[in-house]
């Protein structure tokens, strides 16, 4: 799980064999978007740096590679004609920018390239040298507009190198220096289904709204730990990297050096036993909320969530209550195979005693993990490694420091009056692009954001099939037992009258979840127009 | 001062024989007197025959028993005549017998209003292990805490839970410490601070250790006045099991204020404890993890307390965990359905010559700490008791219906929204016990 990290005091220093030559679709499909969007790089390799604050010979650092230099450095001035001045000199654009796409899939932003060439500075004029630059950014086609490019995102990528002989640096020269790295085996579509539709989401709704507060679910998460534990000293947290490592996905960044490593405990890796000392701490008045890296962990320590957490209040007649909250990520991540990807939503659904949530939206997460620490059951809070990333606009109101979400209410996300689409967790985002493609369509149809697994808003799904008559189920899970098969059989037991057609589940595949890039896709469920390849 | 708990020579060495030598016994039989009760015999592991080890676990070797150097300083420093330097006044003396009476004639009535099907599911009895219960509670103030396995009873009674309650619990009736909801494996109370009663062994040993880390994060973090101290008791069994071990080491890593207690008692169901592990002497994986690693004969209330004391102000003083081994034995099977047919009738002949309540009856008598007429009263009062919680129980009402959905939460909104958008819980049919849930 680990993503390479191959940058050392500044300097790149790549393992024997390792060569870094991507072609532009993969610096700005793979690098630049993700940089751009937060999502997690395949390779630390680039570095930050402000290109223009030095000169192109002093960028190298001590390193004396004659090799090109990457950097990420701010996007101003990437999209016109500005020149750019550093100490000794100023990179001039040629003239010509070349647009990026991607040649696989179909993806709503493009890459813009720009050629610059450092030009030197000296008694009286400027001389050209051979120091070349392409600077690559991300843009949006707006099509009401013609499809002129409009730039977006603070990340551009650049490409540094000095000029040799008998190498092209024209821009429709690309293909020639970077013919070593475009061998038959590299793929560019080997890509995270998920993280494109990301990146779709992502991009219409960087650039869409303007000026409401956003929020990555990952800072909604952090600034609702860090907001109960500053009010109750007996609120902590424990486990895995939550200390000084800051969190496995940076979670709980910060909270160590606010709060002192005795309430944010690192542990050693013990789960059962870690698990059942926060189930023990509940038990005599303290309030622990305890991480588990994933959820797929949990089931080394499962005896205690079950029989020590939930069970209790009932065996001991309401004497003792576990105050507990166990939280990570759950479902499937990006080609972490089949012990990382599991989704635990219908197996701790299905426990009584348990309150089990999850959340999709920056607000739901800040909501429901505040209302989970202030509730006195122990609450399974099932939050999602690629949703961390995602930014999502707040509310004015969702910033202030009380705001909770009530536990057991369902969002309806988007009303509509043909069809329901239930969902839970990342796949709402799946769902709400589904019934923008089925609006193109004619057809208008509702997305419910569960929220709350346990105990389930029957009563919304209900009110809201009586409206449409038919309903569709979406997760992530495996399908039996799922539960989109708990909320079938509700909506059967209780609005059996108002369904004009059979209730449609789409789950992930029956199958442990494979590693391969192309049939994990297929193992998940996916939002595309009917149209689409798959 | 560093706790070293490694292993010293205390005496010179004694053959020591897995096969438990029936000659062994014997010679040390004849010192069951007052010497064995008095004395400083601490770590002195005495063995009864089992004829059916096979010869391939039979250990020779010069291996002691070891106590700490905390330990073995205290009993240098107390003296080496054992009959002037009496262990326990008279009160105490009493307060122990009765403790232990009490536990006794509770689990003789558990069994009997078993078999006439007044208590019914498992039920798993004490009896013969009441010094260990007795040694160790009766020293801890009520805050601090407690937590079993299954065999709970005489824990519960012991930490001061009312025998009444303890019994309506077993009988499934409302006014049960837990109102019938729990039953035999599953004694809680919050007055009293015994938090449970597991029913999976292990599972009881990370919570004990949760609370001793409450005790510690009151005192540092929250910065109130808290000296509590948790006691875990578990089998031998419970040793060979992962949660034990990770508990060891996150007790010793943050010295945590807790005693883990063993109660020895060499089998689990039907497997007996030197066939299933590797090296039965449990008090060896203290020291693995840092914490000091004492073994103590568990038929012996006295030794045990002397024990405990010292354990108990260990973790009081915050010097960290102590893992201690009691030597004890069952008299009954594993449980009221377990037939008990895998263990030596020779064996539990030999360990009934060692019950503790009769070792420590010999000892007030002989030492003039109380006389025949003070002890028999003392029976009639525990009976008593026991006849009267028998029959409250009895007259008690069963669970109403209603109760079957309540304490599932603490927060009854848990249950979630109903069809008509209000939380189920307002809605008075809810609270009938109607099947619409």
């Amino acid at each position: 799980m680990d993503k390479l990290n191959f940058v050392r005091d500044g300097g790149r220093k790549l393992p024997p064999g390792f060569r870094f030559e991507p072609t532009e679709e993969e610096i700005v499909f793979q690098y630049l978007s993700r940089k751009t969007f937060s999502h997690p790089l395949p390779a630390l390799v680039i570095p930050e740096i402000d290109v223009f604050s030095m000169d192109p010979w002093q960028l190298a650092g001590d390193s004396d590679s004659e090799e090109d230099m990457y950097f990420f450095s701010n996007a101003h001035g990437c999209d016109n004609e500005s020149e750019r001045v550093t100490p000794s000199g100023v990179w001039k654009a040629n003239g010509s920018s070349k647009k990026i796409i991607n040649s696989s899939k179909r993806m709503p932003i493009v890459g813009i390239k720009k050629s610059l060439v450092f030009y030197m500075r000296s008694s009286t004029k400027i001389v050209a040298t051979n120091w070349i630059m392409h600077q690559y950014c991300i843009a949006l086609p707006q099509q009401e507009q013609n499809n002129c490019l409009v730039r977006i995102g603070e990340w551009s990528l650049c490409r540094i190198f000095m000029k040799k002989g008998g190498r092209q640096v024209e821009d429709d020269d690309a293909n020639s220096y970077s013919a070593s790295s475009s061998s038959p085996n590299y793929d560019p579509t080997i890509f995270n289904e998920n993280f494109e539709q990301g990146i779709g989401a992502v991009a219409l709704r960087a650039y869409s709204s303007s000026s409401a507060n956003k929020m990555t679910v990952r800072d909604a998460i952090n600034s609702a730990l860090d907001e109960e534990m500053s009010a109750d000293p007996k609120v902590f947290m424990m486990g895995e990297e939550v200390g000084e490592y800051q969190g496995a996905y940076k979670i709980t960044k910060g909270l160590l050096d606010k709060y002192g490593p005795q309430r944010v405990v690192d542990t050693p890796i013990t789960e059962a036993g870690f698990t059942g000392i926060g189930v023990g701490a509940a038990y005599h008045g303290l309030r622990p909320v305890v991480e588990f890296m994933t959820f797929n962990f949990s089931m080394q320590a499962i005896d205690h969530i079950i029989n020590s957490a939930a069970k209790s209040n009932y065996m001991s007649a309401g004497q003792i209550s576990v105050p507990i909250v166990f939280r990570g990520p759950n479902g499937a991540a990006s080609g972490v195979g089949a012990q990382h990807s599991q989704c635990y939503a219908a197996w701790f659904g299905s426990c009584p005693g348990l309150k089990v949530l999850a959340p999709y939206s920056a607000e739901d997460a800040r909501g429901l993990l505040k209302a989970a620490i202030r509730d006195p059951d122990p609450v399974v809070f099932l939050e999602n490694e690629l949703l961390y990333g995602e930014s999502f606009p707040v509310s004015a109101e969702t910033l202030d420091s009380s705001f909770c979400v009530p536990i057991g209410k369902a969002k309806i996300e988007r009303e509509g009056k043909d069809v329901t689409i239930v969902a839970y967790s990342k796949m709402v985002g799946f769902s709400l692009q589904a019934a923008d493609i089925l609006a193109k369509e004619g057809i208008n149809a509702e997305v419910i954001n569960l929220r709350s697994i346990r105990p389930l808003d029957r009563a919304a799904i209900n009110a809201s099939v009586r409206k449409t008559n038919r309903l569709v189920t979406v997760e992530e899970g495996f399908p039996q037992h799922g539960v989109g098969a708990e909320i079938c059989a509700t909506v059967v037991e209780d609005s059996f009258e108002y369904l004009d057609a059979p209730v449609q589940r789409i789950a992930g595949a029956d199958v442990p979840t494979p590693y391969a890039a192309n049939i994990e896709r297929m193992a998940f469920p996916q939002a595309c127009a009917s149209s689409f390849p798959l | 001062m560093a706790c070293s708990a490694t292993a010293k020579i205390i005496h010179n060495p004694l053959v020591f024989s897995s096969s438990r030598s029936a000659e062994k016994y014997e010679s040390c039989c004849k010192i069951s007197g007052r010497s064995s009760l008095g004395s400083k015999f601490l770590g002195k592991k005495l063995l009864s025959a089992k004829s059916a080890i096979s010869p391939a676990s039979r250990r020779s070797g010069a291996v002691v028993a070891v106590s700490s150097d905390i330990v073995k300083e205290k009993k240098v420093k107390s003296g080496s005549s054992a009959a002037s330097n009496l262990l326990i006044t008279k009160e105490e003396g009493l307060v122990l017998y009765e403790d232990m009476y009490l536990g006794r004639a509770f689990e003789d009535m558990c069994a009997q209003m078993y078999y006439r099907g007044k208590m019914f599911g498992f039920v798993h009895l004490y009896n013969g292990q009441e010094a260990v219960s007795t040694g160790f509670i009766k020293l801890l103030k009520q805050e601090d805490c407690v937590v079993s396995t299954y065999r709970d009873h005489v824990h519960s009674l012991s930490k001061g839970v009312p025998a009444r309650q303890v019994m309506s619990e077993l009988f499934g009736k409302t006014t049960g410490c837990c109102r019938g909801q729990g039953g035999s494996m599953h004694m809680f109370s919050k007055e009293h601070n015994v938090l449970g009663g597991f029913a999976f062994i292990g599972e009881g040993i990370p919570v004990a250790t949760g609370a001793a880390f409450t005790s510690k994060y009151k005192r540092e973090v929250l910065k109130e006045d808290c000296d509590e101290v948790t006691l875990a008791f578990f089998g031998d069994g419970t040793c060979n099991n992962g949660q034990f071990f990770e508990c060891l080491n996150m007790a010793a890593l943050w010295k945590l204020p807790i005693v883990f207690v063993v109660e020895n008692n060499l089998w689990a169901i039907g497997m007996s404890h030197l066939r299933s592990t590797s090296d039965p002497q449990i008090w060896k994986k203290g020291p693995a993890f840092g914490m000091p690693g004492v073994h103590v004969d568990g038929m012996d209330v006295l030794k045990v307390r002397e024990v405990a004391q010292e354990a108990i102000g260990r973790a009081r003083r915050g010097e960290g965990p102590t893992l201690v081994e009691c030597e004890t034995y069952r008299f009954r099977g594993h449980s009221l359905a377990d037939p008990d047919e895998l263990r030596d009738p020779a064996e539990k002949a030999r360990y009934a010559t060692r019950d503790p309540i009769t070792a420590l009856k010999k000892y007030l008598f002989e030492n003039n700490l109380a006389n025949e007429a003070e002890l028999k009263a003392v029976d009639k009062k525990i009976d008593e008791i026991i006849e009267d919680s028998v029959e409250f129980a009895d007259a008690s009402p069963v669970p109403a219906r209603n109760q079957l959905l309540e304490n599932v939460f603490a927060d009854p909104r848990g249950f979630g929204i109903g069809p008509d958008g209000k939380y189920r819980c307002e809605d008075p049919k809810f609270t009938e016990g109607t099947a619409q849930v």
